[in-house]
């Protein structure tokens, strides 16, 4: 069962609470500020400064009834008289100190909202909707209450949502991923290095492959960490996805012999010809592999002339290469840029995964899998360190996978097929993919842009990014950052958010591990999580257990159905 | 106008030699003078020496002075009713007790038929002089009564002497006198002693004395010679007094003095006294005593005690009489507050008071108490 | 210190701000410095609210003439037990009742007719201090020392209420304070110290 508090236990069993606040107290009124800016907050005398954090929940209580959620996002001291900075009162003396604090001296806060939610109609609680406007001057400014959070928030028995970790100071209550949002756009994970990002990406996953039918993912595993096991920092063995998973996770590998070392199953070897490779793949190089504009040109130019073993025979030194003569002399291919091309390419040789000529089809197994909706884990193995192999490979796949759903997508459309189930490709070091030069070059900038028309997203994996092109960035829906110092990765994070810059502070002051800040599609408001703990017995019971227990759970729901009838009376037979 | 100044001061300084001269040339003439003192109002003398010094005997640690003082509202004609009020102030302060004196504010108000005549006569003028008289030796004599054992002495302001008209009949003054007689007696029943004080005294029977002595005795001679000493006042010659001490004993020559109080025992006698303490100006006082007291050396020494002790707290003046004249004096608030009284109870009787014209006018142009502004 | 009804025998002044009276009262009655005191209004039943801001010993003739230095006991207890020493206390209007409500405002007409003053009991101290808007009456008396003024008036008024809620009342009347003499800082630890020192006194 889903680890609930008893409260839920209970609110679970014989149905919600009637919506009644518990008395708060308050802390402190609106004295100021604007729709795009946030509101300031003057704390009353009674309130301890210490004892609000950034990040946290407030919630205003407007004229008209309506409550205005919203998050902290400064913290500030004032006084009404400046000077008493210069001469400050003795401190000694527990009168004066009482009589200043909170009066001639106070704390304040700002505070961004967020949603407003409009008083219950209908003796119906109303839908949280953004913010359109402002409470007026004065008004009561209260701490969120345990059930304002779960009205929003807390819905992780819903379907398709994943509890994903706790807001601030409020143990118990499970903020839920909607991953049906998630989904819908790409989505990314940021975050300097060793604030967890992995855990993290490791959590999502499980909970988009527990999630049966609302996708499929295919991750390019550049560290070996999300396929059969890893380590955290304490060296303990943490499962990966296939052992959790069992049948709905396939790992594929790059280097077999690095997967057999580690112990990892694996259920297919990727191998790319070079026969199989065409220009675009390399172009995807371009930026590693240094290649000029130019030199980028030729590489067309030489498909076209040397035929579908073209990289086989630029490679082969005892190649002379007629073909390319006559251009060569009438300067259509320049000596010099074959001969950087050749050289270039000589990196192929080092990996073993690339062979003269195909044996298989590596794309027409991974889609194979994905077709019947098992989710795929590429190891890279030892070629995990070569950024070029991991581009590469990636940019290879990619392409011709996101190619087949472009055909199925259209062949929906166009009734002869059903649509296919979408599809989520993960991958690391995402400004290298996505970075401003070549993110206009790559299939990941194409699939990011077209905004899952032909129903592939991407779920990126980031420590930069300020790398990342901006107009991609915009289309990246839902953004999951753990802490970030550089200013330049802050702000790319906020771009094309509206009204986030005012969580800056929020995100400069997240702990430095198992702390993150979700905004975006796929939460109603920005939250900031302590994230949920993965590897723990709890948690693989609760992903891996669920297959086995989701034919019981129906038994289980009826059984409770009954139950409750019963307490309340209502003991019909037809009920069930 | 200061050359004038000037030789009246010289005179008058060598007056005062003569005088003190023939008090000591005199000293032992009393009992020569005796008999024709009382016809040219001099001083009769008692067996003590003219130039007699009495020091000031030792202050009982414990004693108990009892003061009274009176004051009257005359009754008005023009006045909206006919009342007259007399207030008697009185303080019994026991010296040495280290407790609050009692103070006590006793009004009597006449305004009865029987309480406004007298004889036919509105009791005004010196007959409510008298009235208040007898109120305060009244008051006296209670309180001496009521007085726990111990050296207790009465006093009054002025004199013991009782002014009557002497025009009126004799029985009629035998009447007035033995009412205030009567309370002296009261007073002596009751073991305290009785004196009157009066402050920069300015009779001169001494000086008439000493005038009759430097005739020899002649009273005719001492009428028909002018006395030299004539406007001396006896306190100047006295001032050499020392510190404390008193003077001899005289006997008041008045005539109600030999009509009325010697046949009842109560001779009224007096005495100087210096008030002051060493080292100080002369304060020269007249204490009256009657024979009673004057006679008993110990009650005449606890007279003499007494009034120095309290004097010394003021300077000039004893404490507890002066407290007595401040609670019987009425104010012109409280005056005006009994009138309102007494106003409202009339008409709460039904009868309208209706002030003479004479009265009304008065008012107009006298009001304004109560007057707001700087 | 009980409290005595003052008679009043002479007016000296009297305005909507305030009003300054001659009357004798024995010497333990001598009203204190900064304490609440209560006249009948101009209508019926209204009444006006002050603080004794001044009381002036009259000069005594009596005492003048007749009293020297170091008197003995029986004249010092017969002058604070049997007489009535005459005073001039200056009174600075802080509020006026209706009847029904205190209303810490000045009046609208000075008092009329000045026969009694009365000393405010305990019950009226803390009703008339149950809120604070007559500081600013005070703190802007020209004619008064404000700040003592102040600071006396709160310890009567602390003084009126429960042990237990003393320290509270003086820390609201404090938080008040801070707020209108926030732009002077200087005067306001002045006079927080002053409260302060109610606070320990208390």
């Amino acid at each position: 069962m889903n680890t609930r508090s008893p409260a839920q236990e209970l609110d679970a069993f014989f149905g919600p609470r009637p919506a009644m606040p518990p008395p708060v107290q308050r802390l402190g009124i609106v004295v100021g500020g604007s729709l795009s800016k946030g509101l300031d907050v003057k704390l009353d005398p009674t309130t301890v400064i210490e004892g609000l954090a950034v990040g946290r929940y407030v919630v205003v209580h407007g004229q008209t009834g309506r409550r205005f959620f919203s998050i902290i996002t400064d913290v500030q001291l004032d006084s009404l008289n400046p000077l008493i900075e210069k001469a400050p009162p003795d401190t000694s003396d527990p009168f004066l100190t009482r009589v200043y604090q909170g009066n001639l001296v106070f704390g304040r806060i700002h505070v961004a909202p967020m949603l407003m939610l409009d008083p219950p109609a209908g003796g119906r609680e109303r839908e949280p909707r953004p913010v359109k406007t402002i409470p007026a001057h004065f008004s009561p400014v209260y701490p969120a209450t345990e059930e304002e959070v779960s009205l929003i928030f807390g819905r992780e028995e819903e379907k398709d949502h994943f509890y994903i970790g706790e807001p601030l100071e409020m143990e118990g209550i499970h903020v839920a991923l909607d991953l049906r949002r998630l989904v819908e756009r790409s989505a990314g994970v940021f975050g300097k290095t060793g604030t967890g990002k992995t855990f993290l990406t490791r959590t999502l996953l499980a909970g988009l492959v527990r999630a049966e039918k609302l996708a499929v993912v295919l991750v390019f595993d550049m560290h070996n960490e999300y396929g059969w096991k890893s380590e955290d920092e304490k060296r303990h063995e943490v499962k990966g996805l296939r052992q959790i998973f069992h049948t709905r996770v396939a790992v594929f590998t790059l280097d077999e012999e690095s997967s057999r070392r580690r112990g990892s199953k694996i259920d297919g070897v990727v191998r790319i010809g070079y026969d199989q490779l065409e220009p675009e793949d390399v172009d995807s190089l371009a930026g590693i592999m240094a290649l000029s504009d130019v030199q980028v040109g030729a590489l067309y130019f030489l498909r076209r002339k040397l035929g579908k073993q073209w990289v086989a025979r630029l490679l082969d030194e005892e190649d002379p290469l007629e073909e390319l003569e006559d251009a060569l002399e009438r300067g259509t291919i320049h000596g010099g840029t074959l001969g950087a091309i050749q050289r270039k390419l000589g990196l192929f040789r080092r990996f073993a995964f690339l062979q003269e000529r195909a044996t298989a089809d590596p794309v027409r197994e991974i889609l194979d899998y994905l077709d019947r909706g098992i989710n795929v884990v590429l190891e890279f193995g030892r070629y995990g360190s070569s950024l070029e192999a991991y581009l590469l490979v990636a940019n290879y796949l990619t392409r011709r996978i996101h190619e087949h759903y472009v055909e199925r997508t259209e062949a929906a459309q166009g009734r002869s097929e059903s649509a296919p189930i979408p599809l989520v490709i993960t991958i690391e070091e995402a400004h290298k993919f996505l970075a401003p030069e070549v993110a206009r070059h790559t299939i990941f900038g194409t699939i990011a842009r077209e905004l899952r028309k032909y129903n592939v997203t991407l779920l990126i994996v980031d420590q930069r990014p300020s790398g990342i092109d901006p107009e991609v960035m915009s289309q990246i829906g839902t953004r999951i950052t753990c802490l970030l110092d550089d200013e330049a990765d802050i702000r790319a994070v906020f771009s094309g958010v509206s009204g986030a810059g005012a969580l800056r502070e929020v995100l400069a002051r997240l702990d430095t591990r198992q702390q993150a800040l979700i905004i975006g599609h796929a939460v109603p408001m920005p939250v900031v999580v302590k994230t949920r703990t993965y590897g723990t017995a709890e948690f693989y019971a609760e992903m891996g257990a669920s297959s086995v227990l989701e034919e019981s759970r129906e038994g289980a729901q009826v059984v409770l159905k009954r139950g409750r009838l019963l307490l309340r009376g209502e003991e019909g037979e037809g009920e069930i | 106008m200061g050359r004038e100044l000037a030789a009246r001061h010289h005179k008058y300084d060598s007056l005062v030699k003569l005088a003190r001269h023939w008090l000591e040339k005199y000293a032992d003439r009393g009992e020569l003078l005796r008999r024709s003192a009382q016809p040219v109002r001099a001083a009769i003398p008692t067996a003590e020496p003219l130039n007699f010094h009495g020091p000031l005997p030792p202050i009982p640690p414990r004693f108990t002075v009892v003061a009274a003082d009176g004051s009257q509202i005359q009754p008005d004609r023009h006045g909206a009713v006919l009342y007259y009020l007399i207030n008697i102030g009185s303080l019994v302060y026991r010296h040495g007790s280290g407790e609050a004196p009692l103070a006590c504010s006793e009004p009597l108000l006449g305004y009865a038929e029987e309480e406004l005549y007298e004889d036919g006569l509105l009791l005004s003028g010196n007959l409510l002089d008298l009235r208040r008289d007898i109120a305060e030796v009244t008051r006296l004599a209670d309180l001496c009564a009521s007085e726990p054992h111990g050296p207790v002495v009465a006093l009054v302001d002025g004199t013991l002497l009782l002014w009557v008209l002497e025009e009126r009949s004799e029985e009629w003054q035998r009447t007035q006198v033995m009412r205030y007689l009567d309370q002296l007696g009261r007073i002596q029943e009751s073991g305290a002693a009785v004196a009157a004080f009066a402050s920069r005294p300015r009779r001169s029977e001494v000086s008439r004395l000493l005038h009759l002595a430097s005739v020899d005795g002649d009273a005719q001679r001492a009428i028909r010679e002018t006395n030299p000493l004539e406007h001396l006042p006896d306190r100047a010659i006295f001032e050499t007094l020392p510190p404390g001490a008193r003077s001899a004993l005289f006997i008041s020559p008045a005539s109600v003095n030999q009509n009325f109080y010697q046949p009842a025992g109560q001779t009224v006698h007096f005495f100087y006294l210096n008030l002051s303490a060493e080292e100080e100006e002369p304060v020269i006082a007249r204490v009256e005593v009657p024979a009673w007291v004057a006679e008993q050396p110990d009650q005449l020494a606890l007279v003499h005690a007494a009034v120095v002790a309290q004097a010394r707290i003021t300077g000039d003046y004893p404490y507890a009489l002066a407290r007595a004249d401040e609670l019987a004096f009425i104010s012109a608030p409280e005056r005006e507050a009994l009138e309102e009284m007494i106003a409202t109870s009339m008409m709460r009787v039904g009868v309208m008071p209706t002030p003479s014209p004479k009265a009304y006018y008065k008012s107009l142009t006298r009001s304004g108490r109560r007057r707001y502004g700087r | 210190m009980k409290n005595v009804n003052l008679r009043v025998g002479r007016v000296l002044r009297a305005s909507t701000r305030g009003f300054t009276i001659g009357c004798a009262v024995m010497q333990p009655d001598i009203p204190a410095f900064g304490s609440f005191v209560r006249a009948d209004g101009a209508t019926p039943r209204s009444a006006i609210y002050g603080l004794i801001y001044d009381v002036s010993l009259e000069d005594d003739p009596f005492v003048r003439q007749f009293i020297s230095a170091n008197p003995p006991e029986e004249v010092v207890r017969d002058q604070r037990q049997n007489r009535q020493v005459p005073i001039e206390v200056s009174v600075l209007t802080v509020g006026c009742a209706d009847g029904e409500h205190i209303y810490h405002c000045l009046p609208a007409q000075p008092p009329i007719t000045l026969d009694w003053l009365y000393q405010c009991d305990e019950e009226e101290v803390r009703a008339f201090t149950a809120r604070f808007d007559y500081f600013r009456l005070v703190l802007e008396a020209r004619e008064a020392p404000a700040d003592e003024l102040l600071a006396a008036s709160l310890r009567f008024a602390a003084a009126a209420r429960p042990e237990e809620e003393r320290a509270r009342f003086l820390t609201e009347a404090g938080r008040e304070l801070s707020r209108l003499l926030a732009s002077d800082l200087v005067r306001l630890e002045g006079l927080l110290r002053r409260l302060r020192a109610v606070t320990e006194v208390v």
